[in-house]
């Protein structure tokens, strides 16, 4: 139950992030929203990367 | 600073010498890495995956070569140069989020390597239990990689013709023959190794010659000024009203931004192609069982691997400050030529001879991971899955021979018909492989109640509406002259084909998924 809570949370924060590369590339445009892009792109794969390490690590099967 | 105050750089004899030593530098110390490996393995098989050995910064800097071709290295500024800010969208604004996706997804591969599979159509079968499912994967593979491999030629030729001044046949022709010579002496498989340096050499020259171009230019106010003032022009030098200063530009259905429905298109293609590209999650087919700190160093590489093809961006939008419109007047290259130009003039002849170098690493890493595909497409995927018994001595001569076809197919295409706006014309193929092949192989991966008519009916599926393209037949069947409609039903169209067939057709065993979905 904490784990499916936890994947939907990180779920919608990932949807956000998408959403948001451009409603600032709308709204802002330019610079901010070029390297803006990028590093809301980091924060998805920041996301990404503490789901795999800490709910679904398989880095340890099938040698 | 005002356009026309810094020229136009032209080749010379020098420059021509340091491409040539550059470009002939790198391919001889890839050759080699690869020759090297080629003789100390055992087998064919072992060529072609190692000892899955792999580690993460290997793994890493491998997968940022094929992700980055000559698209990304190359075809990026062009987007730039010629569409503005609404070009940013095909240079892969948010291309990490794709990327770091198919680090999460594609590990997974590792599970189908340890039982035997040693491409990606191979996992497919193991996946599905269907030789029928590996073939037509192999098959359409092979095809839409054909399509992708022109890109690569031009990049190559595009940026050999620039800094050394010869003509576009010549220059086709010397890229093949280096690139030909290059896969035949030890870099056919594209070693994990070998694609490693291309990627480390892509990612630092894109990077540095991205942050250097912006304060060549006069800096990021000025380059934004002038995007903001300057208005689209034709390939040929036509000069139209249409400001390129925004995030969409009305230029015509055809073009991927040119609403927001067509940007939704080109962010979802980003976010499955980097999966849904078979040269891509290939890389861990060869990767060893890692740790979580080296699974992290492996992100952290990608991660800024993937700032490449925005720097290379950056290149374009400073030739367009600088230079104005002037390159949409020359063709074949047109606007792709921004980033080879901007590298002379910021670097001179060392400057534009590495970039040269970076684009060769990035294109030849990508061309040799698809030769090597397509050609085992043809052998494992249909030849010896048709006849098990053909001898593994008889299918690595004919996957070498292979290489003759798929070098001069493309090449003969880009020589006829060279696109005019590089990354705009390769984003076809990848559409069609971010729809197939993200649902196909990758959520194959992780959904068990995938069927293997599910993916057979995907296929199909993506294959039809690929012809629908608005440069195909979409543009006589309307609403798919659209970019954004065709794109969109493509890859939604395969996601909706493959849930509703898988769920009414029988998935294999329970006894058979076991293996494949064995909790760690």
């Amino acid at each position: 139950m904490k784990l499916t809570a936890t994947l939907v949370l990180s779920l919608v924060a990932l949807a956000i992030c998408f959403a948001a590369v451009p409603i600032m590339a709308a709204t802002v445009g330019g610079w901010y929203a070029y390297w803006g892009g990028m590093l809301i792109s980091v924060v998805w794969a920041a996301i990404l990367l503490w789901l795999k390490l800490t709910k679904y690590w398989e880095g340890d099967e099938c040698g | 600073m005002n356009v026309g105050d810094i020229l136009i750089p032209t080749p010379t004899a020098e420059s021509a010498i340091a491409v040539t030593i550059a470009i002939a530098g790198m391919l001889a110390v890839s050759a080699g890495i690869g020759l090297y490996y080629y003789k100390k393995a055992k087998s064919f098989d072992e060529w072609m995956v190692g000892h899955r050995d792999m580690g993460p910064i290997i793994t890493g800097f491998a997968l940022i070569a094929t992700w980055m071709s000559g698209w990304a290295i190359f075809g990026n500024a062009g987007l730039s140069y010629t569409y503005g800010w609404s070009g940013s969208w095909l240079i892969g604004l948010m291309n990490l989020m794709g990327l770091s996706l198919c680090v999460v997804l594609g590990y997974r591969m590792r599970r189908y390597a340890a039982l035997g599979a040693k491409t990606v159509p191979e996992a497919a079968r193991i996946r599905f239990d269907s030789r029928l499912v590996q073939g037509l994967a192999g098959i359409t593979m092979a095809i839409l990689l054909l399509v992708y491999s022109i890109g690569q030629f031009k990049a190559m030729a595009s940026v050999w013709k620039l800094t050394t001044g010869t003509d576009w046949l010549f220059s086709l022709v010397i890229t093949a023959v280096l690139c030909a010579a290059y896969i035949a002496i030890g870099g056919y498989t594209g070693t994990n190794v070998s694609m490693a340096l291309q990627g480390a050499i892509l990612m630092v020259v894109g990077i540095v010659f991205g942050v250097a171009s912006i304060f060549w230019a006069g800096g990021p106010a000025q380059i934004a000024n002038s995007i903001a003032n300057s208005t689209f022009v034709k390939p040929g030098g036509n000069v139209t009203s249409i400001s390129i200063g925004g995030y969409t530009a009305p230029l015509g259905a055809s073009f991927p931004a040119f609403d927001w429905f067509g940007v939704m298109g080109a962010m979802f293609m980003f976010l499955f192609m980097a999966t849904g590209f078979p040269h891509n999650i290939a890389r861990f087919i060869g990767c060893k069982k890692t740790t979580k700190k080296e699974y992290s160093i492996l992100m952290v590489i990608v991660a800024v691997g993937c700032l490449t093809p925005l720097m290379v961006g950056a290149m374009g939008f400073a030739g367009r400050s600088v230079w104005g419109a002037q390159l949409m007047s020359s063709g074949p290259i047109y606007g792709d030529a921004a980033a080879a130009l901007v590298s002379m003039s910021v670097g001179g002849t060392v400057g534009g001879a590495i970039f040269a170098m970076a684009v060769f690493a990035a294109a030849v890493s990508t061309l040799a991971g698809m030769v090597m595909i397509m050609a085992t497409n043809i052998t494992r995927d249909l030849i010896a899955n048709a006849r098990p018994k053909t001898s593994s001595k008889g299918l690595l001569g004919l996957s070498r021979l292979l290489v003759i076809p798929f070098v001069v197919i493309p090449l003969w295409w880009t020589y006829t018909s060279p696109p005019p706006v590089l990354a705009e014309f390769m984003s076809g193929s990848a559409v069609a492989q971010a729809g197939i092949f993200f649902f196909v192989i990758a959520v194959s991966m992780y959904w068990k109640r995938a069927t293997k008519w599910g993916a057979v009916a995907t296929i199909i599926y993506g294959m039809v509406m690929a012809l629908m393209h608005p440069a195909v037949y979409g543009a006589r069947f309307p609403p798919f002259n659209s970019w954004g409609v065709w794109a969109m039903a493509l890859m939604f169209g395969c996601a909706a084909v493959y849930v509703v067939v898988s769920l009414l057709t029988k998935p294999v065993s329970e006894e058979k998924l076991a293996k494949l979905f064995e909790k760690s």
